[in-house]
């Protein structure tokens, strides 16, 4: 085990693609634990891939790359504006209401950011909204992406398996807490900073345009049927939240050719783009397999967990240790394999203190996505630093805020169980 | 070289077709799978099956071209703040340890799908032989590997040019 962890550690130090540490990791622990164990790993390999659930992640990025390309997120994103636009503040408040519609309907946080710098950055800037705040504000919004249907909730629930219903329920409270938590945050910023503000007359921009309004309703009310359709049917059992991956794309298709906007002879190349992006996750799925097999076979979760529950009784103190443990996971390692690795090592130790699968599934998977926007390792900074062109350095200061608001939530919800539960409960019986 | 760079390329863009077909196909199966549950009552297993190999290949396929892309997400906190000389070092020792991995996975997984226990087995609702499923892990390993030798001799090459 010693000499996996250094191979571990020197295999990520020095920059090998994620995918790639999992796998070489793996090997080298197997080969140390059991070399005739190689002979098994392609069909661990295949088996930990092999599972319908995870189908969810290339419908749902498909569907995503169709959405934009159909004009689907411009006109929910127009919508949203032309609603709450002209509060004072309001484009920041927007902000944060629509990187929510969109993570409910696309299945990746980093389209949700691009989406929102390429859309929300330019009127911004021209509102005084300073460039850091904003690109912030955005990179925290992916955070939402913690809505169904998400990727780190299907992958969690593979792992564990556990009823993905239930943890797209539990999701939805917390994302609620998180877009107020931002909305506190948007409200004292705009105060001080004036933001979106009349500088002589210290009132807001804009007016409400109900007739403007009422037309962006209108025009948005076949956008408005894809999610519609997607949460109602899997609501309703007509299809599985799986299948309404593969239903949101036909959707988005029939939408994009409603509004004429989408070019039929340009899908194959989405396809190519959106899949490619979506196999990116599921590779480091499929690698992260190796090591997660050879970890079992070496007993490291029992391991871990003796180790953890030798350190104190008391369940309070544990969940501490377990949230240090997902912090530092998730400053340093990407979301799919920190779950992967870890969330079979800490599965066993939840229990034992008597957490609930889901309640505990809920936090760690919020926790691997709060960690998307922390420096050093963001993938939400990164994307929006690149997309939008502000310096990473500005935004890494400027993110604090957010990733505070965002990590203490979180670190609340592992101990509030029964808000967590409260809709999987009421919903599921 | 210039010819291997070529082949390289239409690998690329042959595992990209086929990535864009499948994931297609996926969405296709699984949408009408839906309609005729919904309309007609009636549901056929193979459907789920085929969808689910075919997002097990475009998993191996589309991590393929992302390894030939680099866009496979390697954690560079630590080698930015390194010379460029050194990254370059690193990045070409790195492509050699990933090649002999490389290795090591085609050896088996092509070992797998020779394996009767494997390929003797016949997937219950598509009808297909378990180790036509399996392929996808050889092929791709395979086309991993040629990439990697492309990314070896284009660092080689910027090495070369770095010294003289």
């Amino acid at each position: 085990m010693g000499i996996a962890l250094i191979a571990f550690l020197v295999f990520l130090i020095v920059g090998m693609p994620i995918p790639f540490v999992l796998g070489s990791t793996g090997l080298v622990h197997m080969f140390t634990v059991n070399p005739d164990m190689l002979f098994v790993m392609p069909q661990r390999i295949f088996a930990g891939i092999n599972n319908s659930g995870l189908s969810a992640i290339p419908y749902f990025i498909i569907a995503g790359e169709l959405m934009g390309e159909s004009g689907v997120s411009q006109r929910l994103l127009q919508l949203v504006r032309d609603l709450i636009g002209w509060i004072r503040g309001g484009l920041g408040y927007a902000t944060i209401v629509i990187a929510g519609v969109l993570s409910a309907v696309l299945g990746s946080p980093n389209a949700v950011s691009s989406i929102l710098c390429k859309t929300m950055i330019p009127d911004m800037k021209k509102d005084g909204y300073s460039e850091e705040f904003t690109g912030s504000l955005i990179a925290a919004c992916g955070v939402l992406d913690i809505l169904p249907p998400s990727s780190v909730l299907v992958i969690y629930s593979v792992i564990a398996s556990t009823s993905i219903m239930k943890m797209y329920y539990a999701a939805v409270i917390p994302s609620f807490l998180l877009a107020i938590g931002y909305a506190v945050l948007v409200f004292i910023f705009a105060r001080k900073n004036k933001y979106g503000v009349d500088a002589e007359t210290n009132k807001s921009l804009y007016t409400f345009n109900a007739r403007h309004a009422l037309k962006s309703l209108w025009g948005a009310i076949p956008a408005l049927m894809v999610p519609g359709i997607m949460i109602g049917g899997t609501m309703s059992g007509v299809f599985t939240p799986t299948e309404a991956g593969a239903i949101s794309c036909v959707a988005a298709v029939a939408a994009g050719l409603f509004y004429r906007a989408l070019d039929v002879r340009k899908i194959p190349q989405m396809l190519g783009r959106a899949a490619g992006t979506a196999a990116v996750i599921l590779f480091i799925i499929a690698m992260g397999n190796i090591l997660a097999y050879s970890m079992a076979i070496d007993h490291i979760p029992q391991l871990v967990s003796d180790t953890l529950l030798n350190i104190s009784d008391n369940p309070n103190v544990i969940i501490l240790l377990m949230l240090a443990v997902m912090v530092v996971v998730g400053c340093l390692m990407e979301a799919t394999a920190g779950l992967l690795i870890f969330a079979p090592v800490l599965i066993p130790v939840a229990t034992a203190i008597g957490l609930n699968e889901i309640h505990f599934g809920l936090v760690f998977s919020l926790m691997m996505t709060v960690a998307l926007i922390t420096p050093p390792v963001g993938m939400l900074l990164f994307v929006t630093s690149n997309v939008a062109g502000i310096n990473l350095t500005k935004l890494f200061k400027s993110i604090w805020p957010f990733a505070l608001v965002a990590l203490l939530i979180t670190m609340a919800l592992a101990y509030l169980p029964d808000l967590v539960m409260y809709l999987p409960n009421l919903m599921t019986k | 070289m210039a010819k291997f760079h070529q082949t390289c390329l239409a690998i690329e863009k042959v595992l990209i077709f086929v990535v864009a077909l499948f994931a297609a196909i996926m969405i296709i199966v699984t949408s009408v799978e839906v309609f005729r549950r919904y309309v007609f009552s009636l549901s056929f297993q193979w459907s789920e099956e085929l969808a689910r190999y075919l997002m097990v290949s475009v998993a191996f396929y589309g991590g393929a071209v992302a390894y030939r892309r680099k866009n496979l997400i390697p954690l560079d906190l630590f080698t930015n703040f390194m010379p460029p000389r050194i990254q370059l070092y690193l990045e070409t020792l790195l492509e050699i340890i990933s090649f002999f991995i490389l290795i090591v996975l085609m050896y088996f997984s092509t070992k797998s799908v020779m394996n009767p226990a494997v390929y003797r087995q016949i997937s219950v609702g598509f009808p297909i032989s378990m180790g036509i499923v399996f392929l996808a892990m050889p092929i791709s390993f395979a086309c991993m590997i040629l990439f990697a030798l492309e990314h070896f001799v284009e660092l080689f090459g910027k090495i070369k040019e770095g010294v003289s």
